[in-house]
């Protein structure tokens, strides 16, 4: 007879929190709003223009929304932080290499049978006996930790996922903005843009300046779709709190893992 | 009222307006003519304003997201706190397997293997206490 503790498989859920945490953790998408606010100022008229008394009341708005923009981006990449940092926890307590004291239970066990502690008609080797009486009451309390994190936290998990998934659309929207403001700055910059060669480098720069932009707005966007299955995971996590390795739970999971690493390869591009 | 989501998609909605104009222009035999300075200087206004909408949405939700995320820290300080106390019984084994190891070498009589033994649990038990 064999005594082999079953510990639960739990490797579905510390992916996908892993992949999660790689997804929202260092990203410099609320950081880049603050850059997208600027330009907005800067991209508002071309200074050589004579602006109409609406677009300087638009400018004077977007000067207003750039200095707000360090204290908002630095209260949404504190709040992604502590998301980041929830999938962190998650995935360690859901990792095999949490409970298995496979090694420490082999080592102590020979260790017994070479000081004779135990007898040579042991019906279960010494390994796998400290193994069993470890292990299972290892993997209940582990379990028991993951459950009540799961459970705990969903609310708030649910709630950032969301505003933060919105609020990195909203990002993106911003460098859409800065994209449409760059065509329409450069092509109204007098001088150049009333000869033929002149308007081609101002649409040259148009499309440059627009390019960088698009790559942001890709980028915010991303994040956005990263969040919106960690939010759909953290669902599917609550309501199976009690029997997270069933197939249908950890199929669903190593889906939304896969789509967050997707989404992640085009937000650090 | 409008709810972020609604601010977020009007902005996106506001975008695609000043895209149409753009690609109006672009589509013209010649896009440069000053004839198109008003509809440029519309498409300009229009992107501001979509950025001021999007901005809004932010705005928004400044209050619930600080909120969320202090009471998340707090649910995620405890759950490390059990992380590492589990984390602790697999060091707790390691030094148990080593204490064992040494009265293993001392009963064999090796010295170089006890003396070995030994340097390992020093080893262990100094991992223990930096961690």
């Amino acid at each position: 007879m064999v005594l082999v503790a079953g510990c639960t498989d739990l490797a579905s859920v510390a992916d996908f929190a892993r992949c999660g945490a790689d997804a929202t953790g260092a990203s410099d998408v609320f950081d880049g709003y603050v850059a997208a606010e600027a330009n907005a100022v800067r991209l508002a008229y071309p200074p050589t223009d004579h602006p109409t008394p609406d677009e300087i009341r638009g400018r004077q708005a977007a000067v207003a929304l750039d200095r707000k923009a360090p204290a908002l981006a630095a209260g949404n990449q504190a709040a992604l932080d502590t998301l980041s940092l929830y999938l962190t926890v998650l995935g360690k307590l859901a990792s095999d290499g949490l409970i298995d004291v496979k090694d420490q239970a082999n080592s102590i066990g020979a260790s017994l049978n070479a000081l004779g502690a135990t007898s040579a008609a042991s019906v279960v080797p010494a390994g796998n006996l400290v193994q069993f009486l470890v292990s299972a009451p290892l993997d209940a309390w582990r379990n028991r930790a993951v459950g009540n994190l799961i459970q705990g936290a969903n609310r708030d998990v649910l709630l950032l996922c969301a505003d933060l998934s919105t609020d990195a659309r909203a990002v993106a929207a911003a460098w859409g903005s800065d994209i449409q403001a760059a065509r329409s700055y450069y092509a109204r910059i007098p001088g150049p843009a009333s000869d033929i060669r002149g308007s081609m480098l101002m649409m040259a720069l148009a499309n440059q300046e627009a390019t960088g932009f698009a790559a942001n707005q890709q980028k915010a966007k991303a994040l956005g779709a990263a969040l919106d299955k960690v939010c759909s995971g953290q669902k599917l996590l609550y309501e199976n709190v009690d029997k997270l390795d069933l197939a249908y739970v950890t199929a669903t999971l190593n889906g939304y893992s896969a789509e967050i690493q997707n989404a992640a390869k085009v937000r650090l591009k | 009222m409008a709810t972020a989501a609604q601010l977020v998609d009007l902005a996106d909605s506001l975008n695609g307006y000043a895209d149409e104009i753009d690609s109006f222009i672009g589509a013209q035999s010649n896009p440069f003519s000053s004839d198109f300075a008003d509809l440029r200087a519309w498409e300009g206004r229009i992107a501001g304003a979509a950025n001021q909408v999007a901005a809004l949405a932010i705005e928004m939700l400044v209050d619930e997201i600080a909120a969320a995320a202090s009471d998340l820290s707090g649910k995620v300080a405890i759950a490390q706190g059990q992380l590492k106390e589990i984390e602790a019984v697999g060091r707790n084994l390691k030094i148990a397997a080593t204490i064992l190891s040494v009265a293993e070498a001392a009963a064999t009589g090796d010295p170089f293997a006890a003396v070995k033994s030994v340097d390992d649990l020093a080893c262990q038990l100094q991992a223990v206490l930096q961690a």
